[in-house]
């Protein structure tokens, strides 16, 4: 178990704010988060190579905030596997064993894990052989033969080829189940993050701004900075008009869009706690800020008869340039219904485009389904 | 075309710069008699020379690596204040002349802490610890530098896994760094013992030039081209050259296959 309480860092002028997580026994937590958030940096402080202002770290119950990075006991797969180059492959994992445990017991225990890593033929070779992969193994296999309380493995897949990487993420999730380790992965890839994270935390500018089952953080982020970071476009403020149960009227730049609503109903004048209600901008003139996924947006094809639920937020709208992807299509809408002319973006996979006959310029209807408008705090 | 010329321009740098140093060397030939060859060797004058240079040279080399070492590996790897400072003092020696460097070192002898040295624990001056003082003065500053440079070619964060797997900072600077850095440590005593080798400056201010006792390749080149024996003078730097060339032709092929650190 990882147990991180209140944890503050000061590196240069970044900060690393309040950062509380617990990880228990078998779970595998994945930490997302842009490029310069504090992914790297909050891992360096759990290893103990970055100094903590506040805060305390515990691994089994046992607090290790003032341990050196060596009496942690906590594994490191780092980005680039950081192989030594003066040691073959057996010697770099029998490194860390080398330093403390007879030689014939070292031996036993590299074995081992070379074994349940399928390395067990490349003991013998230079570092300088390996593949992107098996550099990958033969670094994890450095970090598992030291039996650490926790393992931390930081982008672990950015120097494997691209074609590799999907089949990797779950081979190298279901060994560390089996190896029953709590893991802390981080990575910006958001695929790589949701495929294989039994949860996962999203920290942004240093704080951790979410964290939950992965689900619970793609279909309702809490805020426009995680929206923002998992790629969903259609970010905007608007304005409540009217609540009902479940029910929730908003105004965007002269549309109306029902959406569903987990906030609180408020009435005019009534003081807001954001924590209570769900929503910390919410102003009095009730503006909040919402958004659409892209791929909530569905295209209506002329002649077809329209689903019940897409009926209360179906618009007109026009095409106004396309862009394909290999197997998806992004396209810019404009909403023709309305006085603003709102633009959103919706994504598509590539055959509807064709399928339907779409080009730029074509007026179309859209409608927005409704489990896919995020009402987000701030 | 432009291309040429350019290419033209920059060979004909190299060229005459070489054939300017092989004319030098093919004009030590052209006087050289084998008469006095022969008679310099066996004067047996020549034998202590190389001796005594190689003997100093390498134990003032060896001295300069065992400081070289650790002072080269906290510039490399720590912040501390004043750090531009201690880096300017322990750089001293690469910029002030030899010479310099012997007369400050003569000067400190003369000092009470220096008088005391020498009276109760090794006569240094005008003795052959001066000329491995000497030799290590001048040296100190190259060799620092360049077993930096090899520290810092070397990714540091090799010794934040090692740390990870348990292993003690110490621990880490023997069993990954060293190692890691050994070849290029290498590397760099031979360039600090070629330098030593060729130190003259220092070593005759402090050592002095006596015949048979502190006369080393350089002072004794010094002391034949004094005495404007021109033969004596040819052989000795004939042998010098000899030397540097094998060094440096070493240094060259090893530091070809070395491969540099990840």
């Amino acid at each position: 178990m990882l147990k991180i309480e209140n944890l503050h860092c000061k590196i240069g002028n970044f900060y690393l704010k309040n950062i509380n997580l617990e990880i228990r026994k078998t779970e595998y937590f994945v930490l997302l988060g842009p490029t310069g958030s504090g992914k790297t940096t909050l891992l360096k402080c759990i290893l103990g190579l970055n100094k903590i202002t506040s805060g305390k770290i515990f691994t089994d119950d046992k607090e290790i905030t003032n341990f050196p990075p060596e009496k942690r006991n906590i594994g490191f797969l780092p980005q680039n596997y950081l192989l030594f180059p003066n040691m073959n492959v057996f010697e770099n994992i029998a490194f860390g064993l080398k330093i403390k445990k007879k030689s014939d017991e070292t031996k036993n225990e590299v074995i081992k894990i070379a074994k349940l890593l399928n390395i067990g033929t490349l003991l013998n070779r230079g570092i300088n052989n390996l593949s992107g992969g098996e550099a990958q193994r033969v670094s994890l296999a450095r970090a598992l033969v030291i039996k650490p309380k926790v393992l931390l493995l930081d982008e672990p897949f950015s120097a494997i080829h691209e074609g590799l990487k999907s089949e990797l993420w779950f081979e190298l999730k279901n060994i560390l189940k089996t190896l029953q380790i709590p893991t802390v992965h981080i990575t910006h890839n958001l695929d790589e993050g949701y495929a294989v994270a039994d949860k996962m935390g999203v920290i942004i500018d240093g704080k951790l701004a979410q964290q939950g089952y992965p689900n619970e953080i793609f279909s309702k982020p809490e805020n426009s900075a995680v929206a923002g970071f998992l790629g969903l476009k259609n970010i905007f403020e608007g304005q409540i008009i009217s609540q009902d149960g479940q029910k929730i009227l908003l105004e965007y730049k002269g549309i109306k869009i029902i959406a569903d609503s987990n906030i609180k109903k408020l009435e005019i004048g009534q003081k807001i706690n954001p924590v209570r209600d769900g929503v910390s901008r919410r102003d009095i003139s009730n503006k909040v800020k919402f958004c659409i996924r892209p791929d909530a947006i569905k295209v209506i094809k002329a002649g077809y008869l329209i689903r019940e639920e897409l009926k209360e937020n179906l618009f007109d709208a026009q095409i106004i340039s396309s862009y394909f992807f290999s197997d998806t299509c992004i396209m810019k809408l404009r909403i023709l219904s309305g006085g603003e002319h709102p633009v959103f973006s919706a994504r598509f996979p590539s055959l509807i485009y064709k399928r339907y006959n779409l080009s730029d310029g074509l007026k179309i209807k859209i409608a927005f389904w409704k489990e896919g408008i995020i009402m987000l705090t701030k | 075309m432009k291309n040429k010329i350019f290419k033209i321009f920059l060979w004909a740098f190299l060229i005459s710069l070489v054939l300017f140093f092989l004319t030098l060397i093919f004009g030590l030939f052209q006087q050289l008699k084998i008469t006095s060859v022969q008679k310099q060797f066996a004067a047996g004058e020549i034998f202590f020379a190389i001796k005594l240079t190689l003997l100093t040279a390498t134990v003032s080399s060896v001295i300069a690596l065992i400081f070289a070492v650790p002072i080269a590996y906290i510039l490399s790897r720590y912040n501390f204040p004043l750090k531009n400072i201690v880096n300017s003092i322990l750089y001293l020696p690469i910029v002030i002349s030899p010479i310099a460097l012997g007369a400050m070192l003569l000067i400190f002898f003369n000092t009470p802490v220096g008088k005391f040295f020498e009276s109760n624990i090794f006569r240094v001056v005008f003795e052959v610890p001066a000329i491995i003082l000497a030799q290590f003065i001048v040296i100190i500053g190259l060799a620092i530098s360049l077993v930096k440079s090899v520290f810092d070619y070397i990714n540091p964060e090799y010794e934040l896994i090692a740390r990870t797997l348990g292993v003690t900072q110490s621990q880490t600077f023997f069993h990954v760094i060293i190692p890691i850095a050994k070849k290029g440590i290498l590397s760099a005593f031979v360039l600090v013992w070629a330098r030593a080798v060729g130190e003259f400056g220092a070593s005759v201010t402090l050592a002095g030039a006596t015949t048979m006792k502190t006369e080393t390749m350089p002072i004794a080149i010094f002391l034949s081209f004094a005495s404007c024996d021109i033969y004596n003078t040819i052989v000795l730097t004939l042998i010098s050259l000899f030397i540097g060339i094998i060094v440096l032709y070493g240094i060259h092929i090893y530091a070809k296959n070395r491969k540099p650190p990840l």
